[in-house]
């Protein structure tokens, strides 16, 4: 123990004072005649060695109560560690922000990050001119600055890095954060310095930012962390993907929760398609495996592209973060084949076009796995290719070099090329043809006698007599290296061929398929001849469900193989609507941007555009359980006293509190010993009032905002905000408006009214706060902004009034231009529809209503799915003003007293959308009832 | 008088001394009911005449209606002495309590000497001192009130012995007033007290008090002198208040519940009340 001002403890023997002045005052007895000492002798004999004991205990009580009066003015400090350092020689302060998206877990509307900036920014302010700071913001990674912490060249500097801090959308390392600030204290420059040295962890202090052992400070370095009141409750959705189960034809989205703390239990997955809800699911997160849930998704808005993107999200909690993850897959399509044909007989009965289009292209439907569109030759630009596995080319005659080049990009982009030459297909067509086919095709050439067929290794047509297919007319092709043989003629050679073609395939039939070339059409086997021919040219690289997912900070990277066409550019687009363009550099585009949650879009230029969605989250393998560490490597100071902690932690604790609560209890004591001898009892309850008051004063203030925090029970409140010179147009009719609200519907109401600053923490302890004003009010400061914000962002609704009962007001203009852009710079103020559920929280209305008939709409900012903001601006609360005799102040144009009856029902309904939100919307209460009355129950 | 001025007479004019019980016993026609039949004016009932019976007290009206002798009845009236106890000790000097028991005593003897009753006076400390044979009639008053007068307090006290020899004195059955202020060994008072009303006297007690014996209002170290020995007690007042207050209420029950079970009244009288009303309002509870 050490003191503040020592010298003071010289004053200690006045502590002998009080018993000398006892002795004293016993040798000072007067004398008085009495009438018979008999009673008295005897009383005296057996009260006198209590008496004295407790005469002496009253000595020493007062003794020790000087003893501690005087050891309080002297300053006591009580230090944990003595080599702390010493007075006066500066602190060398190293400051670890935490930033990772933890630290966005919210209490009392202000997460935990700004609750630690706020706090560091205290502390740093509170330096003394010999101390120096680095502050250092963090995630797993050095988030600012960038190279890691360096001493700030003054406090401006460090309060600036601390007010810029964000939250980041990465995982906690504190280990690495800790290294870097030891290496800082460990620079030489820094050592020589003979001060304190003090790391302070502003984290959350979970486990998941220690996985790895802390590094061991230098002597003389103090670790510090911060740690929270509350105990953390965390629900995350783990992962969402294509169930086990799912189909294109029934697909399904499998959702996996997990959950920690106390509050974690039954929860609700949502999904959502397109930003709307299309489904959810109960989750119970109390379990410790978690749980699972699988969603059924709607069909694909395109089946030929069955693709599903969206989120699901949990209902909110502290931790808003993780509770939605983005998902985006794709399930392998239906194969799909384009036919395209040159000559206009080749639907003919006994051509080409009419074999296959009876099998592929039938009404009733395709006879094998595979559907077919077929198309002339010359539309082929109209055709969207990419929907395509294979391209077929039959009956064809000169084929335009656009054609070609196009057939060549569809194959080399990973597409089948199905090459079927006719009779009256010329040489030159095959010719022009000629670097995309798997074999050199000669002249038709015809045969006197017709020859049979066998297939190159496929079992699957032993079932079938090949050999009995009659082929009178055939080319003759040779095979080029890398391609192989599919079928083969009776003698040998080759009459279809197959190769690769880029990242797809080409597949060659050297024979026309008309009746008068082969009778193949005829044949049972023509059907699996074409799935095979179609497999040959088909290339194999389409997975059965292709999902696109990726971590916060990991780059969209899309590369194209030689010889594959490149688009002409890539365009991504972000969740939050920035688009970029990127171009391929060494047949590769990569997008690094991805720091945000969220569904990106990658659109690929070309001839054909193709588009992938990218869903992008955030890490949650270990970032999202707040369990606390058991054993963190720092002594723990509190983040909500961080700068009384930090002071303790360093200077010692100042311990006058503890010996003046000393001195009440003894100044207590000797009340109880003194008590029963002073005279009246009045002089008794004298002397114990000032000693309870002593004590009183002694013990801390209690919070100023302890009383006004927990008065009203469950009981609704008028709140509203105190906002410029004409914040209170009507004081009294919220006494009106409660005790109407109180009488019709069964809410409970508190009486009075609590009136609230914009930067005033109570704000979050109101549902619904109400705005009125007539003129423009001041401009709001940063913290009013922001804490409003959390306000309306956070679940709360702000009820806007403007009284004045014109078509232009200040308040108006100062509301839209003003006030609401920079509140909710997201979204616009737009009328409601007639049909919202305010117009039905509890009373049916068909419009809007008030004192006047400004506007026919209320107006409101839709935030999260609900009306954030409500806006009126024909003065609802007008109507409701009452003059001294309690008849109405003013009066309601152009309805009368119907409208003024409209007006204290919308206003009931806008309380009561403020309690229940959308509950009359989603009608869940409906079942319920329908089941109570089924059930009969009155 | 000195004790008993006209306001003070003026005070007593609406008290009355009576007897708890029938006086019966008393020697004299007086003042005082009896439950015996004798002269007097108090009609009592008639009775059939019987032998032996005095011609004089025939009701004569009667007989004139009924033709048959009845005799007419009266209950008899006595005259009862009564002897004043007055204590004479130191102690009785502490404040005004001397004062108030010679007014209490001089206003019992006028209460008694009114009925038509004896009174007589006995001033006692170790023991009796002065005394003043029973008479009746208001002169006596006047005897009395000088002897009073005539004393003060100052010596020791021994109330036991002294109500022990002034008993011994009455010869006949009386109304004894002892006007004290019962300080000393409690035990020893009750027992001489008792003594009293086992000799079948009619017996009052007036104890006579200060304030500050009831309270001990004193703070501080204070060294006590007795007036009554002159021995000294040093003792810290605010200390020993609490359990000096306990052990005098405790006396005064002993006290209250010993008279009152053998049937003699009690009353404590207080220099700080107006002794006129206390007395009243003794009487009327007796």
């Amino acid at each position: 123990m050490s003191f503040t001002q020592p010298f003071l403890l010289w004053a200690l023997p006045l502590a002998l004072v009080p018993p000398i002045l006892h002795l004293l005052s016993l040798r000072r007895a007067r004398r008085e005649t009495f009438s018979d000492l008999t009673l008295l002798r005897s009383v005296d004999a057996e009260s006198r060695p209590a008496r004295r004991l407790r005469s002496w205990l009253l000595a020493l009580v007062r003794a020790a109560l000087t003893a501690c009066l005087i050891l309080a003015w002297a300053g006591p400090v009580v230090s944990r560690d003595a080599g702390a350092g010493e007075a006066g020689t500066g602190t060398d302060l190293v400051i670890l922000l935490d930033a990772s998206y933890s630290m966005g877990y919210r209490v009392h509307g202000r997460t935990r990050l700004e609750a630690a900036a706020a706090a560091a920014g205290a502390v740093v302010r509170s330096l003394g001119p010999g101390d120096r700071a680095a502050v250092a913001v963090f995630s797993d990674r050095w988030e600012a600055p960038a190279p890691g912490p360096a001493w700030a060249g003054g406090k401006a500097e460090a309060l600036d890095l601390l007010a810029k801090a964000t939250l980041s959308h990465r995982g906690t390392d504190v280990c690495a954060a800790l290294a870097g600030a030891h290496a800082l204290l460990a620079k030489p420059g820094t050592g020589e310095r003979r001060g304190r040295k003090v790391v302070l962890v502003l984290s959350d202090g979970a486990r998941h930012g220690l996985s790895c052992p802390a590094p061991e400070p230098e002597p003389g370095v103090k670790v510090l962390g911060t740690t929270w009141e509350d105990e953390p409750s965390n629900g995350w959705i783990a992962s969402a993907g294509p169930a086990d189960q799912s189909s294109p034809a029934s697909p399904a989205l499998s959702v996996r929760g997990l959950g920690s703390g106390p509050g974690a239990g039954a929860t609700q997955a949502r999904l959502f398609i397109s930003g709307s809800r299309t489904g959810a699911a109960g989750l119970d997160l109390g379990r410790s495996s978690g749980d699972r849930a699988v969603l059924r998704l709607g069909p694909a808005r395109d089946e030929r592209r069955p693709a599903w993107r969206g989120w699901v999200e949990l209902t909110a909690d502290a931790l808003s973060s993780d509770d939605r993850w983005y998902f985006s897959f794709r399930h392998g399509r239906r194969p799909r084949a384009l036919c395209l044909y040159g000559s206009p007989g080749f639907f003919r009965a006994g051509q080409a076009g009419y074999f296959l289009k009876e099998l592929l292209g039938a009404e009733q439907g395709s006879l094998l796995g595979w559907d077919a569109d077929f198309l002339e030759l010359s539309r082929l630009a109209e055709a969207p290719l990419s929907d395509y596995r294979v391209v077929v080319i039959a009956d064809f005659g000169e084929v335009p070099e656009p054609v070609r080049t196009a057939l060549e990009d569809f194959g080399r982009s990973g597409g089948g090329l199905w090459v079927l030459p006719g009779a009256m297909t010329p040489d030159s067509a095959l010719a022009g043809l000629g670097r995309l086919l798997p074999a050199a095709a000669g002249p038709l050439e015809e045969s006197s006698a017709p020859f049979g067929l066998t297939a190159a290794g496929d079992g699957r047509f032993s079932e079938f007599e090949l050999s009995k297919v009659a082929v009178r007319r055939a080319r003759r092709l040779e095979p080029r290296p890398g391609s192989v043989v599919v079928f083969r003629r009776a003698d040998g050679a080759a009459v279809m061929a197959a190769g690769p073609l880029g990242r797809g395939g080409v597949a060659l039939w050297g024979a026309p398929l008309d009746l008068e070339s082969s009778n193949l059409g005829l044949k049972p086997a023509f059907a699996l001849w074409t799935q095979r021919s179609l497999e040959a040219a088909a290339s194999d690289n389409e997975p059965p469900t292709e999902v696109l997912q990726l971590g916060v900070g990991a780059p969209i990277a899309l590369a194209w193989r030689e010889g594959e066409p490149l688009p002409s550019s890539v365009k991504v687009r972000s969740p939050e609507g920035r688009l970029s363009q990127l171009y391929p550099k060494g047949r590769r585009v990569v997008y690094e941007d991805t720091s945000v949650p969220g569904l990106y879009s990658v659109v690929e230029e070309g001839r054909s555009s193709r588009e992938s969605v990218y869903a992008v989250n955030l890490d949650r393998s270990r970032e999202s359980d707040l369990t606390r560490a058991g054993s963190p490597p720092w002594q723990r100071v509190r983040a909500e006293a961080l700068e009384e902690d930090l002071k303790d932690a360093l200077f010692g604790t100042e311990a006058r509190g503890s010996v003046l609560a000393a001195a009440g209890l003894l100044l207590m004591l000797e009340m109880l010993l003194a008590l029963p001898r002073r005279g009246s009892r009045v002089r008794a309850r004298l002397r114990t009032g000032a000693a309870a008051a002593c004590l009183l004063a002694l013990l801390p203030a209690a919070p100023a905002s302890a009383q006004e925090n927990a008065p009203h029970g469950d009981r609704f409140v008028w709140s509203q905000l105190k906002l410029g010179p004409d914040w209170d147009p009507y004081p009294e009719v919220h006494k009106d408006a409660l005790e109407l609200f109180g009488r019709v519907t069964s809410v409970l109401v508190w009486p009075e009214r609590r009136v609230l600053a914009p930067e005033d923490e109570l704000l979050f302890e109101s549902p619904l706060v109400v705005l009125a004003g007539l003129g423009a009010p001041p401009d709001l400061t940063e913290r009013q902004l922001r804490n409003l914000r959390s306000f309306v962002s956070g679940g709360g609704i702000l009820w806007i009034e403007d009284v004045s009962g014109a078509a232009a007001s200040p308040f108006d203009r100062w509301v839209r231009r003003r006030f609401l852009p920079e509140l909710l710079p997201e979204a616009e103020l737009a009328p409601l529809p007639s049909d919202h559920v305010v117009y039905k929280t509890f009373f049916f209305l068909r419009g809007p209503a008030g004192r006047a008939s400004v506007r026919p709409a209320l107006e409101a900012v839709l935030w999260d799915g609900r009306a954030a903001v409500l806006y009126s601006r024909n003065d609802i609360l007008g109507a409701w003003a009452k003059d001294g005799l309690g008849r109405p102040l003013f009066a309601c144009v152009p309805g009368g007293e119907a409208q003024r009856h409209q007006s204290r029902k919308l206003t009931l309904n806008i309380l009561m959308y403020g309690l229940t939100g959308s509950y009359k919307a989603d009608a869940v209460h409906q079942p319920f009832l329908l089941q109570k009355m089924r059930m009969g129950v009155p | 008088m000195k004790y008993l001025d006209p306001v003070a007479l003026a005070r007593l004019r609406n008290l009355e001394l009576r007897m708890r019980r029938s006086a019966s016993w008393a020697p004299a026609p007086g003042g005082h009911a009896s439950v015996s039949r004798g002269l007097s004016h108090d009609f009592a009932q008639h009775r059939a005449y019987a032998p032996g019976d005095e011609l004089r007290a025939i009701d004569w009206k009667v007989y004139g209606r009924q033709d048959r002798f009845y005799v007419k009845e009266f209950n008899e009236e006595r005259m009862v002495t009564l002897q004043l106890l007055t204590d004479a000790s130191g102690s009785m000097g502490f404040g005004s309590k001397w004062e108030l028991a010679c007014r209490l005593s001089m206003a019992v003897a006028y209460l008694a000497a009114a009925k038509g009753d004896a009174a007589g006076l006995t001033i006692f400390d170790t023991e009796p001192r002065r005394t003043v044979p029973a008479r009746s009639g208001l002169g006596q008053l006047e005897a009395l009130d000088a002897a009073l007068a005539a004393s003060s307090p100052g010596n020791e006290t021994s109330l036991a012995r002294s109500l022990e020899a002034a008993a011994g004195g009455l010869k006949r059955r009386a109304l004894v007033a002892v006007v004290s202020d019962l300080l000393g060994d409690p035990g020893a008072v009750v027992s001489a007290v008792k003594a009293l009303r086992a000799r079948r006297h009619e017996v009052l007690v007036l104890q006579v008090l200060d304030p500050r014996e009831r309270t001990l209002d004193y703070s501080g170290p204070v060294t006590f002198e007795s007036l009554e020995d002159r021995s000294t007690l040093l003792v810290d007042a605010d200390a020993i208040r609490p359990a000096y207050a306990a052990a005098f209420e405790r006396c005064q029950k002993l006290f209250e519940a010993a008279f009152h079970g053998v049937g003699i009244a009690y009353g404590v009288f207080s220099t700080d009340v107006a002794w006129d009303l206390a007395l009243g309002r003794f009487l009327s509870l007796r």
